[in-house]
């Protein structure tokens, strides 16, 4: 533990290639893909995720000051002229949208700096949150390159005020002070599905569980399955945009296809591919 | 200097007295003594609640008979299968507690003029549900779901019923009043786990300090499982939530 370990599993994840073998013989590999063409930027998977995930409505100033805690949220990219091009303040086509929600990383940055193993992969591919065990270093949130760890600074079990609380959902607990939080990919509703195989002595089926975002989302844009089936609508989804752990499009260059991962070249292996938004005019 | 009392030490812990007792045989330092002092505490503490095993008596509104309904005929109980009354920990993660509807079912006839039952009758008459207060109560971060275990054990492998609840809730048919027999610990929890794991799958590093002994399981040894896999899940994210 400590220090040893920080040190091995740190040169074990900077290591581009092959993924964790030991995770490769597990029957389940959750994994998920964005369409960015169909997302409208409507901040449904927002709100979703919000009631599932008992997150607290931290008000306008405290997000001002970016302490919000969407596990996921929607980045909005504006083009505005190229270099030599007249610049516009807003693009006359509008925003491009992308939810960023932890990518599950394979090789998370998070994983090896967590002093308590709080943070630590699970053997269905979900870079996991201990809360009981997190003591708020926040080194998890600091090595994260995508941003996606929140720390709740502030108690916010008390704004949930009778009758509020009766929406909380059971399946997990509320996070109190000095706790990292981001998202599961809705470990809950995994873990029920799981339940419901096994007591039916068979898998998860392909469509089982569905992510909270996933649910809400209005135009189908978020896909969530395992990638270890194949006939899986998220494993079709990769293989159709020749996407695969160990892919690197730094490396390969850039095949004609939509698909990548946000920042594939710091060799995380995220778990979310998204696919890019094609305009008109690009073709 | 003061000096440690070791043998009160010993009578109050077990695990204190081996390793402190070789090695401390002179202080050196009033820090060192207080130093120990405060580990013998601290170890004495995290003993006793290895060793504790049941819980303090629960007070409830009326002093529910388990032995009565749920014991054998020969003993004056009545053998009620436990998945009448928590008819719900065969299809929900927790087990319940009947309505009081359930209970008037039978005692609208049965045993009225004793005076618990009068008491019931009064909560029914003035239709408010009994207060009953929870003994086996695990903390908000914990996920545990009665129906996989109800539905492994009694439905897919065909254990009794009272047999499988007794595994956790010991052994409820013949207590007066229902008390926590088991430490319900996560190291006691993960070692009957252990045992249910043919995939390979291991008790993480973390969870493994906390291993103790199980309790009188009874489930020790491989003993045929009708088919059933045996795939307990030891991963913290399948009970930590």
């Amino acid at each position: 533990m400590g220090i040893e370990r920080m040190i091995k599993q740190w040169f074990e994840f900077r290591r581009s290639g092959q993924v964790g073998d030991e995770y490769h013989r597990h029957e389940y590999r959750w994994g998920m893909t964005i369409d960015l063409d169909k997302c409208i930027g409507c901040n449904a998977c927002v709100t979703a995720c919000y009631a599932e995930n008992n997150l607290p409505v931290v008000g306008k100033e405290r997000f001002a000051r970016g302490l919000a805690m969407h596990w996921i949220r929607l980045e909005r990219y504006w083009y505005t002229g190229e270099a030599g091009e007249k610049k516009t303040r807003f693009s006359e086509r509008g925003a491009q949208y992308l939810p960023m929600l932890c990518q599950q990383c394979e090789h998370a940055p998070c994983e090896p700096v967590c002093p308590v193993t709080a943070t630590y992969h699970t053997p269905d591919g979900l870079n996991a949150q201990v809360y009981n065990r997190c003591i708020g270093s926040r080194y998890c949130s600091n090595n994260c390159p995508y941003k996606v760890r929140y720390f709740n600074f502030y108690s916010y079990y008390d704004t949930w005020q009778t009758p509020l609380e009766q929406q909380l959902n059971p399946d997990l607990s509320v996070r109190d002070k000095g706790v990292m939080e981001k998202c599961t990919f809705c470990v809950q509703r995994i873990r029920a599905a799981k339940n419901r195989a096994k007591n039916e002595n068979r898998k998860v089926r392909d469509g089982e569980v569905m992510t909270a975002c996933q649910q809400a989302c209005p135009t189908r844009a978020i896909v969530f399955g395992n990638l270890e089936d194949p006939d899986s609508q998220v494993a079709r989804s990769w293989k159709v945009h020749k996407m695969a752990f160990g892919h690197n499009e730094k490396k390969e260059g850039k095949k004609p296809v939509r698909g990548y991962r946000v920042l594939e070249e710091l060799n995380t292996e995220p778990s979310i591919q998204y696919l890019e938004r094609v305009r008109d005019t690009d073709v | 200097m003061p000096k440690i009392p070791y043998q009160q030490a010993h009578s109050l812990s077990r695990i204190a007295l081996t390793r402190r007792h070789r090695a401390d045989e002179g202080f050196r330092s009033v820090g060192t003594a207080s130093l120990l002092v405060v580990i013998v505490v601290v170890l004495f503490g995290a003993g006793f609640m290895l060793v504790a095993r049941s819980s303090p008596p629960v007070m409830q509104p009326i002093e529910f008979p388990h032995f009565r309904h749920a014991g054998s005929v020969l003993e004056g109980g009545h053998e009620i299968n436990c998945l009448y009354c928590h008819t719900y920990a065969r299809r929900s993660p927790v087990a319940g507690i009947p309505p009081l509807a359930k209970c008037m079912g039978c005692h609208r006839y049965i045993a009225t003029d004793k005076e618990p039952i009068k008491r019931l009758t009064e909560y029914w008459k003035n239709g408010r549900p009994m207060p009953w207060r929870k003994v086996h109560d695990l903390p908000d971060f914990v996920y545990f779901s009665h129906e996989r275990h109800i539905q492994r054990f009694v439905f897919q492998e065909g254990q009794p019923v009272q047999q499988v609840c007794g595994y956790c809730h010991g052994d409820v048919k013949t207590m007066k009043v229902a008390e926590r027999r088991r430490p319900l610990t996560m190291g006691w929890c993960l070692r009957c786990h252990e045992q249910f794991q043919d995939t390979g799958s291991q008790t993480p590093a973390p969870a493994q300090d906390w291993l103790i002994e199980p309790a009188d399981v009874g489930l020790a040894g491989p003993a045929a499982h009708r088919g059933v896999p045996r795939n307990a899940p030891s991963d913290c994210w399948e009970c930590h939530k």
